[in-house]
């Protein structure tokens, strides 16, 4: 059972919610007023295309640049002999193959035409059922196979034995003989996504001396230098990385999208300044995607009274890696392996290479594509035993009480995936609306001869893996300002408005300062702010709080201190112990009428206190400044007792209806709602705008947006905004999407810690339940959408 | 994006004149050339843009001589919210409504939205990484055996697979419009013959038969009695070209029916009887194939676009339901 300080309550937290919101970056991305890449050295500045690998598997014999050269405007060519961080071998179409500087833009990508490369091509396997065939063509991507085992989780009840090694199989699959009734059922691929695939993503780098700058757009600034020095084969103190803004401050998920390119055309161009920049086809093509995912999953269940308890589940997974080969592909079953209690398991996840762009990295692997095998499985397994989905959910799943079913020294910070269940049915008015025979329900008689639409619904959920990722320590730092005001600063690029919100908080709260009185110093600059790992949502939020709680113990230590120097507590305290702060004044403990302003206690200006924080809380001593700290990134728990383990996952659940047009396979969604964990809720309007920008985007890839590979060339022909087709309000009605944070007090911290846009994908496995709902059949999405042609060939009607 | 330049014309005789000497184009709206000449998915690309937005007194729409008579430069909002094209050429005022979104409606003029260039996954990509037959002499099309989920499904013209995108054009064919030009005046169901001897070449690309020098000018549609409507399925219920569209202009129990989305040229059937509107549908889609091909691993295409072949059927019987 997890053990929260006792003393801990949500109530005890007075800045906890403050609504000032103390970053202003969304009000400057709207007022065209933030630094973005292409703002610096406006108009003295050149600009760097990049062309791109025309076939998807080989070698490049020869790059002739001499035609690219003359056109007037062209200033350099630089190919894999210049940029270390390309490579000669081909693995995937749109491969980087060589960069263009030049005066603009337009002579940049008109030049990238006249540069002639020269390729030994070499076979390919672009599709990935292909590529696991016997004599398929090696992808160039492993040494001897196209295919890996990349994830396993086995577990055997009997001898209560675990195992997430692959050497090490603990599971009997003679358990299936003690069950009641066995179900076996398979998936076909679900389609790829990519991230921010509107971006313009973009670097402007330049030099002085020696050294490098640029301004790039990136979660990952640290990681992102680090590339770039390796690349050039630099000092880090010689690097110099600013990235402001993500996401939609039009940055790039992934690390050296671009960095190190621009840096070393600049050097090529004797440190001008250079913007490079990606087309939308190359933004299409480098973006991290997700995985496609297919699978197997058979289930043996236990009768229990009008239910069924799980007993064992034996699946195979497989999802399409690209050219990645080091994407954690096995977390695909993260879900079904936390969420539910399942004392048999044997969950393998293969990932295939392909020659296609990199996937992975993109949402939590789980979500998506593998929650839309096992969610999918579970209503499956439901409806041939008979009993409501959502009851036979309920009946099998964990609880916060129960160890981690995988690592038993592991407690869940919070586990409230059945009270979300429970919202969804109760505001969507499942057990009145449910059904169990398909077909049993029309929504309208809407065309004049009388064609019907079947009415579904379904609810789906489970525990997200995404939002406590294991990573680099964080780093914050407090900063004094003269007038009794503080600054928080990080390495950290900005990510939403919550987020920051959470760290001022946080600050405020432990220093005793007014909210207002705790301003956004720089962030996302390396030279002024700590490393800080990946910005990633909840696991950024969790772990850079935990820094800033660290940095403003150490800061509340060093005012103390000087507050016990001067009037009115010189002579009267004697310990920082015997002081205390609240709204921004410094209190004597044992007479509340000796106090000071912050303000009053004029400390100078060369405060400043740094703190580091990790992602999960777990065992951790306390330093003479009451700092918490731990060496590994299950560390700290801020709100937990010493030595307690706690997972701080995310969760969600949705429910969906839908009208399902089975004569044109048109799927209509009525309406959704969508309850998410959010931890505690810091700024409601921002959380709940991004749950809903989260199922947006999961809306979008259940029925519009695919990415599309050419079977034949593994060429990504969905580049276009044509083919992005993102939901309009005609598709989905904002009046019909309903959204609800659930709030949970973490273990892990109170402040929010919960990643509240990736566990929405759960809608992606309702809507296909609820389809099942209302026509009786299951479609395939087979690389594409559950769009209308999926539901006229799951009904045999093409 | 191309360098080209930029000319301003007053007249269509001048456009013409101009786009007779050097390698041009006309630029109305702008919304669809502007996005090739960006992507340069075409070697075929023109080196000046003729602008006809500067041609006075072009936008008009009315009803003169049994005809509803349309300029060229009429954008799409006029004509979905015009009177009389909604009263007597229904057809036609729900097509320009069904243009992707007010924006581009706003923008795009009824000349170039049955101007514009194909739609094709492989045709759009830019760079021309995909030199498919209707943009290089003894190109291929990329769409037989790669992905044709949005592609024709009565087989191809000179080989292309491409299906024609226009709404509008399909609502002209079914309401018999003349089209005309500064060289002649087109029977609608002439004007969108693809030319595919020209593949290969600029005209080639056009999705009608319009010489390079040529220029539209007027759409002219005649009165009936009939009735009409247009109905379009896409993938999305907005901004989105249809994979499927249909008019059907009915008279009694006989209909004039054109089909978009479906084939190179909107796919016209003239006297269909609607006595009953399912066995109009299954009539008008009876020489349908779609395309369907299993992979040379055996696998099922997972590229068919034979679900057109249902929703094309269901399509007309609504659309003459609708009558």
């Amino acid at each position: 059972m997890i053990t929260l300080d006792d003393s801990v309550k949500l109530s005890d937290y007075k800045v906890l919610r403050n609504p000032a919101i103390h970053d202003q970056s969304i009000m400057k991305i709207l007022t065209g007023k933030a630094d973005f890449a292409a703002d610096h050295f406006a108009g003295h500045k050149y600009f760097g295309a990049i062309k791109c690998s025309t076939i998807a598997h080989g070698e490049v014999v020869s790059v002739d640049a001499s035609e690219a050269m003359k056109l007037p405007g062209v200033k350099a060519v630089i190919t894999a002999d210049d940029c270390p961080v390309w490579n000669k071998t081909i693995t995937w179409y749109g491969q980087d193959v060589a960069g263009v500087v030049a005066d603009n833009w337009y002579t940049a990508i008109r030049a990238l035409p006249l540069i002639k490369v020269t390729y030994k091509e070499a076979a390919a396997s672009v599709d990935p059922d292909y590529a696991i065939q016997e004599g398929a063509p090696l992808t160039g991507i492993l040494p001897n196979s196209n295919i890996g085992t990349a994830g396993v989780c086995f577990r055997d009840a009997k001898t209560d034995k675990r195992s997430t090694s692959a050497a090490n199989n603990v599971f009997d699959p003679s358990t299936f003989n003690e069950c009641d009734v066995i179900k076996e059922y398979t998936f076909g691929w679900t389609t790829t996504y990519p991230h921010n695939e509107l971006e313009a993503h973009q670097t402007t780098a330049w030099w002085v001396g020696d050294d490098v700058y640029y301004y790039t757009g990136c979660q990952d600034i640290t990681s992102n230098k680090s590339t770039v020095a390796n690349a050039l084969g630099m000092a880090l103190n010689k690097v110099h990385a600013v990235t402001h803004f993500n996401c939609g401050g039009f940055g790039g998920k992934t690390s050296d999208i671009l960095a190190p390119q621009a840096c070393i055309m600049s050097k090529k161009v004797g440190g001008y300044p250079v913007l490079c920049k990606n087309s939308r086809q190359m933004n299409v093509l480098n973006r991290g995607h997700n995985f496609p995912t297919r699978s197997r999953i058979k289930f043996g269940v236990k009768k229990d009274g009008n239910n069924y308890k799980f007993h064992a589940c034996d699946a195979e997974f497989w999802s399409d890696g690209g050219v990645n080969s080091f994407s954690p592909v096995g977390n695909v079953f993260f879900g079904l392996q936390k969420t539910y209690i399942i004392p048999n398991i044997s969950l393998v996840a293969y990932r295939i290479q392909t020659n296609t762009p990199t996937r992975g990295y993109w949402r939590c692997v789980n979500d998506p594509c593998g929650a839309m095998n096992y969610d999918s499985a579970i209503d499956k397994l439901a409806y041939d035993l008979g009993v409501d989905p959502y009851d036979l959910r309920l009946n099998n799943l964990g609880n916060q009480s129960l160890p981690d079913q995988d690592v038993p020294t592991m407690y869940w910070g919070s586990f409230p995936i059945k009270e979300e269940l429970e919202l969804a049915a109760q505001k969507s008015g499942y057990k009145t609306k449910h059904k169990m025979a398909p077909k049993s329900q029309t929504v309208d008689d809407i065309y004049h001869n009388g064609d019907k639409r079947w009415y579904g619904i379904a609810i789906t959920g489970h525990e997200d893996s995404h939002g406590s990722s294991s990573g680099s320590g964080r780093g914050g730092i407090v900063k004094a300002q003269t007038d009794g005001t503080f600054l928080v600063t990080t390495a950290s690029a900005r990510g939403c408005s919550g987020g920051t919100t959470v760290c001022t908080n946080v600050v405020a709260e432990t220093l005793g300062a007014k909210p207002e009185d705790v301003k956004l110093g720089e962030w996302g600059n390396t030279d002024v702010g700590l490393n800080a790992g990946i910005q990633a949502g909840s696991s950024h939020t969790i772990s850079i709080s935990s820094a800033f709680y660290n940095a403003a113990i150490e800061m509340r230590y060093k005012i103390f201190q000087v507050a016990l120097t001067k009037a009115p507590f010189k002579g009267v305290a004697t310990s920082v112990d015997d002081l205390y702060a609240e709204d921004s004044v410094v209190y004597l403990k044992k007479d509340k009428s000796v106090s000071a302003t912050f303000k009053s206690l004029n400390w100078g200006n060369n405060i400043a206190a740094s703190g580091q924080g990790w992602t999960v809380g777990a065992a951790g001593t306390v330093d003479e400044v009451g700092r918490r700290n731990g060496g590994a990134w299950r560390s700290v728990g801020n709100y937990i007792k010493p030595g307690q383990a706690v997972y701080t996952y995310g969760s969600a659940a949705a429910a969906t209806e839908v009208a399902v047009d089975e004569e044109t396979g048109q799927v209509e969604i009525l309406h959704i709602w969508n309850v998410v964990d959010t931890g505690t809720t810091m700024f409601k309007n921002g959380a709940l705008k991004e749950i809903g920008c989260g199922a947006e985007a999961f809306h979008n890839q259940a029925f519009f947006y695919n990415t599309v590979y050419d079977p034949n060339t593994g060429a990504v022909i969905s580049t276009n905004y044509t083919e992005a087709m993102f939901p309009t309000y005609m598709d989905m009605k904002t009046e019909n999407h309903d959204l609800i944070d659930y709030e949970s007090f973490d273990a892990g911290g109170p402040f929010g810690c919960h990643g509240i846009a990736e566990p929405c994908v759960t809608n992606y496995s309702s809507v296909l339940c609820a389809i099942y709902n209302a026509i009786g059949v299951w479609v395939d999405p087979q690389m594409a959408q559950m769009s209308a042609d999926r539901v006229l060939k799951a009904l045999g009607k093409a | 994006m191309k360098d080209f330049a930029h000319v301003n014309a007053t007249s269509f005789d001048e456009a013409a004149a101009l786009l007779a000497k050097d390698n041009a184009a006309v630029i109305a709206g702008g919304t669809d050339i502007i996005y090739s000449m960006k992507g340069m998915n075409t070697p075929n690309l023109p080196d000046t843009l003729v602008n006809i937005k500067t041609i006075a007194d072009a936008d008009y729409i009315k009803e003169e001589g049994g005809f509803i008579k349309i300029g060229a430069l009429a954008k799409l909002t006029a004509i979905a919210k015009s009177s009389v094209v909604k009263s007597k050429a229904t057809a036609l005022a729900e097509a320009a409504e069904l243009v992707a979104s007010p924006e581009l409606r706003n923008m795009g003029t009824i000349g170039g939205n049955i101007c514009q260039k194909p739609r094709c996954i492989y045709y759009r990509n830019e760079f021309n990484n995909f030199p498919c037959a209707r943009k290089v002499k003894g190109g291929t099309c990329y769409a037989i055996t790669g992905v044709h989920r949005y592609h024709s499904i009565f087989g191809g013209v000179g080989g292309c697979m491409a299906v024609c995108p226009s709404d509008t054009a399909v609502a002209l064919v079914a309401l018999k419009a003349k089209i005309v030009t500064t060289k002649k005046t087109w029977e609608a169901a002439d004007f969108f013959k693809v030319p595919n001897k020209e593949f290969g070449t600029a005209r080639g690309e056009q999705i009608n038969a319009l010489d390079l020098d040529e220029i539209v000018k007027e759409i002219q549609v005649p009165v009936t009695s009939a009735k009409s409507t247009y109905k379009k399925w896409a993938f999305r219920k907005a901004i989105d070209f249809p994979q499927v569209s249909v008019a059907v202009v009915k008279d009694g129990n006989s209909a004039e029916i054109a089909l978009g989305g479906v084939y190179n040229e909107p796919k016209a059937f003239s006297g269909v009887n609607c006595a009953d509107p399912a066995k109009a549908g299954d009539e008008c889609l009876a020489k349908a194939t779609g395309m369907n091909t299993p992979r040379a691993d055996g696998q099922a295409d997972r590229y068919s676009n034979t679900y057109k072949i249902q929703i094309a059927k269901v399509m007309v019987k609504r659309a003459i339901g609708s009558l």
